[in-house]
């Protein structure tokens, strides 16, 4: 009994442990998906004047939390609405608010330039994201593993008190 | 077509007496009240519809002009800034949008700011309206160049579509190049505006890279533009009618003797370049033919010269 509970306790640390890394690799992806969506809308907006809907609607990149901060995007647009933070980040909580105001000052500019201006504020804010996904790295690379870890460690230290 | 540019609550007051096909024009003015052209006549719009007393009228604000435009250029100013420069929107299904504003000039025009005014312009398909005028637009089972004139606003835009079509409609396999420098006579790519079968558009670029590129590419019979104005245009027209190229063309003229006067023009009159002149009105409605003329003003159809 006491071994099932043992190894019961040292799952559950670790997978807290994995909850709090997995906030950092999100993270990552989020701000990988960011800069790579500005390449995109950079070469639409330049070469091609795309409008913003049309691939908006195409838009499907590998981090949830991205998807969502388009999808919440697209729907303020529809509804005609002015972009505010509390619904371009609804259900997005993996942001600290210096990222929040970043991120919302851009949106909204998005589409109200013309193309000179549109790409010269894609090439400014995309340094800035550049920014943020080598912080976002490093603190993945630093964190991420160290939390399992850690988990693992005070799992086994708990598992070690019960016996 | 209005629906989804409109914002919903203004939609619907603007359909709650009339059908979007009565609506010719809508006027938003910042702190002014915001009036509806139908059926020739201007009215304000109120929240029950469009009224004649101005104390009923919604009035336009920085914030609805602000909004229609975003809408109008699906969130994307950039894709229209050239639009913008000349001063209008071209939206799906040929309406155009004129703004009024403060321009950004730095010797050229970068763009329009802070725009105080708008005016919605709503084109109307209207089928066989070229029917009268056709059989005049040819001699000997041919085309001719042909000119329609009128005042803004007096269907010369809506009798060209139709009149595009009629040849196709009439079975005459001419190869038609549009030269849509605006936008307003497709409509927009996506507006699926048909024209029959024997058409070839090119849309927002000037007369004359329009005209050669149609010319030297698509090997036209007729070319159809609309709005000549610029001197760059008529030698563009000259060029393509030297071509051996049929113009069907509109100008913007109160009549005739308006256009004898306009000094661009006087070298076609001297030439003999187009060989029907067809005139439009208000008179009796909008796409009222006042008359139809040949190459030396003589009268084919109505009005007195």
């Amino acid at each position: 009994m006491k071994v099932i509970l043992c190894i019961g306790v040292i799952i559950v640390c670790a997978y807290i442990g994995y909850s709090i890394s997995k906030t950092y690799i999100m993270r990552k992806k989020f701000f990988f998906c960011l800069s790579s969506f500005l390449s995109q809308v950079r070469r639409e907006i330049n070469f091609s004047s795309r409008k913003l809907e049309e691939f908006l609607c195409n838009c499907d990149a590998n981090s949830k939390e991205f998807n969502m901060l388009v999808s919440n995007y697209k729907k303020l647009l529809l509804l005609g609405e002015s972009i505010n933070e509390k619904t371009l980040f609804a259900d997005i909580l993996i942001l600290s608010q210096q990222e929040k105001d970043c991120i919302l000052d851009f949106f909204k500019s998005l589409g109200k330039l013309d193309v000179y201006n549109q790409v010269n504020t894609i090439d400014n804010f995309n340094k800035v994201i550049q920014d943020y996904y080598t912080a976002a790295m490093e603190e993945s690379k630093k964190y991420s593993t160290l939390y399992i870890k850690l988990g693992i460690i005070v799992g086994a230290f708990i598992a070690l008190i019960i016996i | 077509m209005l629906k989804d540019l409109l914002p919903l609550s203004m939609y619907s007051s603007l359909t709650k007496k009339n059908s979007e096909i009565e609506i010719n024009e809508i006027r938003i003015r910042v702190n002014k009240p915001i009036t509806v052209l139908c059926n020739t006549k201007t009215y304000f719009l109120s929240d029950d519809g469009i009224c004649s007393a101005s104390n009923q009228a919604i009035y336009g604000d920085f914030n609805l002009i602000e909004q229609i435009i975003f809408k109008a250029c699906d969130y994307s100013i950039y894709a229209v800034n050239e639009q913008i420069k000349r001063g209008y929107i071209i939206v799906s299904g040929g309406i155009r949008i004129g703004l009024c504003g403060e321009v950004v000039n730095d010797g050229t025009i970068k763009t329009i700011k802070n725009f105080s005014s708008i005016c919605i312009r709503i084109p109307h398909l209207i089928k066989n309206v070229a029917l009268p005028i056709f059989n005049h637009v040819l001699i000997n089972g041919e085309p001719c160049n042909t000119l329609i004139l009128s005042p803004p606003g007096a269907g010369k835009t809506t009798l060209l579509r139709d009149l595009v079509f009629q040849f196709s409609n009439h079975n005459y396999p001419y190869n038609i190049f549009i030269a849509d420098e605006r936008g307003e006579i497709m409509g927009g790519n996506d507006s699926g505006t048909n024209l029959g079968n024997f058409c070839d558009h090119i849309s927002f670029l000037n007369k004359k890279d329009a005209f050669m590129l149609g010319i030297r590419s698509m090997n036209p019979n007729i070319i159809a533009t609309d709005e000549l104005g610029a001197g760059e245009d008529f030698d563009a027209v000259e060029y393509a009618i030297n071509c051996g190229v049929a113009i069907i063309a509109t100008i913007h003229a109160k009549d005739l003797n308006d256009l004898k006067n306009n000094t661009l023009f006087k070298r076609f009159i001297e030439n003999g370049y187009f060989k029907r002149y067809i005139v439009l009105s208000k008179e009796n409605g909008i796409g009222t033919i006042e008359g139809i003329y040949r190459e030396n003003f003589s009268r084919i159809y109505g009005g007195v010269l």
